[in-house]
């Protein structure tokens, strides 16, 4: 039986795929992000793979950082040694002193999360997370003992952490004793405006994660310092501070989410 | 048009975006690569399905920019590259380079627009620079990967062709 063909115009097929594009356009936010983090969740290694060459690609290696194979296998192994003793005796340190003993930290729970990609353009990094429970959105994350971001979406396994230099974020920040709301300007930098001079921020003072209205941090961490403080366009008593990260977001392999207070 | 190995193209050419040259501030986009080829190089009908299918494979991998803005700006430059071809013919490597370099430029700009009209998604203050030079690089890129993109799918494209 001769199989009908059926002949869809040119102008249709842009129409109805144009309708398509809307359709997804004005879908919610939480549905289409799902469908985002789901391909990365299914192609996490490939994406890794390809993310971990361009990380080898970007580290600067001279020829004289080169050793030669008996004497790095010789380091390799005092390295070895060096850890196994450093596992041992942080094992000692954690019976002896309780390193979740502190008052603030306690019962406070860490999601370790590899990273997939690390998107430097859009302020943002996919993870994939193992095991873990209680995670929601505008958790803070850790990276390389400092805070680098918060939970801005998450499936099963998958979540992307907008970081703190993302122009849509907004994250409560505390510099000289002052608390204010940081906004990331997304070339790697934060800003925090109209600071009263009378403050005497400088460069190089240490800025603060502090507590959001969601409560996600009990203690302030770092999260930046001081790269620039300018007189503000407003008024010639107020200064416009900006934040540069302690941490480099593109070599960043693992992450940690800190869940306060997780449920039992 | 061998959709199979189209299906298979994209595919490698998403992840490597998304992979490996995610971590590079400055990068070529490999998705608007490919639909400056298949507009050019397609019938008219086959360069529309691509282009909008090629705009489904950036927005998967667009976050933070919700879905929708690549689908529909992609398939709109897609769609008017394949209809200017018509009437222009674009064989030379400087023009490919051109056409890429333009067509970035409006699939950028048409994008954000969306994003910031329709879904009040605010606009990061260096779009522009990052705008800019995505276009180069693409442009510079672009003309380079016209050959192996068309052995890949088994097209002759030194044939001036008008549909």
């Amino acid at each position: 039986m001769a199989r009908k063909h059926t002949k869809v115009s040119r102008r249709m097929l842009f129409t109805w795929l144009m309708l398509g594009g809307f359709i997804l356009l004005l879908a919610p936010q939480n549905l289409t992000g799902k469908l985002q983090l789901g391909f990365v969740h299914v192609f996490r290694w490939p994406l890794s793979i390809g993310g971990d060459f361009a990380l080898t690609a970007n580290t600067n290696q001279t020829l004289e950082d080169v050793v030669p194979r008996r004497e790095y296998d010789k380091l390799q192994n005092h390295c070895d040694n060096l850890e196994e003793l450093l596992r041992a005796q942080r094992e000692k340190f954690e019976r002896l002193y309780g390193l979740y003993n502190t008052y603030k930290w306690e019962g406070v729970n860490y999601i370790v999360a590899d990273v997939i990609t690390a998107n430097r353009a859009r302020g943002e990094l996919t993870v994939a997370y193992g095991k873990g429970t209680g995670m929601v959105k505008g958790q803070y994350v850790l990276g390389d003992n400092s805070i680098i971001g918060t939970i801005s979406d998450f499936s099963a396994g998958t979540a992307h952490v907008k970081l703190f230099t993302d122009p849509t974020c907004r994250m409560p920040a505390s510099v000289g004793g002052v608390e204010r709301l940081m906004q990331g300007n997304g070339d790697n930098s934060a800003k925090i405006l109209q600071l009263d001079k009378a403050h005497k921020v400088k460069i190089g003072d240490k800025v603060f994660a502090s507590n959001n209205q969601a409560k996600f941090l009990d203690a302030p961490m770092i999260v930046g310092t001081v790269a620039q403080v300018k007189t503000s366009r407003e008024s010639p008593l107020l200064v416009d501070v900006t934040v540069k990260p302690v941490c480099d977001f593109e070599k960043l392999e693992n992450v940690a989410i800190i869940i306060m207070n997780p449920r039992k | 048009m061998r959709w199979f190995r189209f299906a298979v193209l994209i595919l490698a050419a998403t992840i490597l975006q998304k992979g490996m040259l995610a971590r590079f501030g400055f990068k070529p986009d490999l998705l608007l690569v490919l639909l400056v080829f298949f507009a050019v190089h397609c019938s008219t009908s086959d360069a529309i399905v691509s282009s909008f299918a090629i705009g489904l494979a950036a927005d998967l991998i667009g976050s933070p920019i919700p879905m929708g803005p690549h689908t529909i700006s992609f398939g709109v430059c897609g769609t008017v590259l394949a209809y200017l071809h018509r009437v222009v013919a674009i064989r030379k490597m400087p023009h490919q380079a051109l056409a890429i370099f333009a067509t970035a430029l409006l699939a950028g700009t048409l994008t954000h627009l969306l994003a910031v009209l329709i879904r009040s998604e605010p606009l990061a203050p260096n779009v522009h620079t990052v705008l800019f030079w995505t276009s180069v690089c693409s442009s510079i890129l672009g003309p380079l990967l016209f050959m192996p993109l068309a052995w890949c799918m088994n097209m002759k494209i030194n044939r001036l062709r008008r549909r």
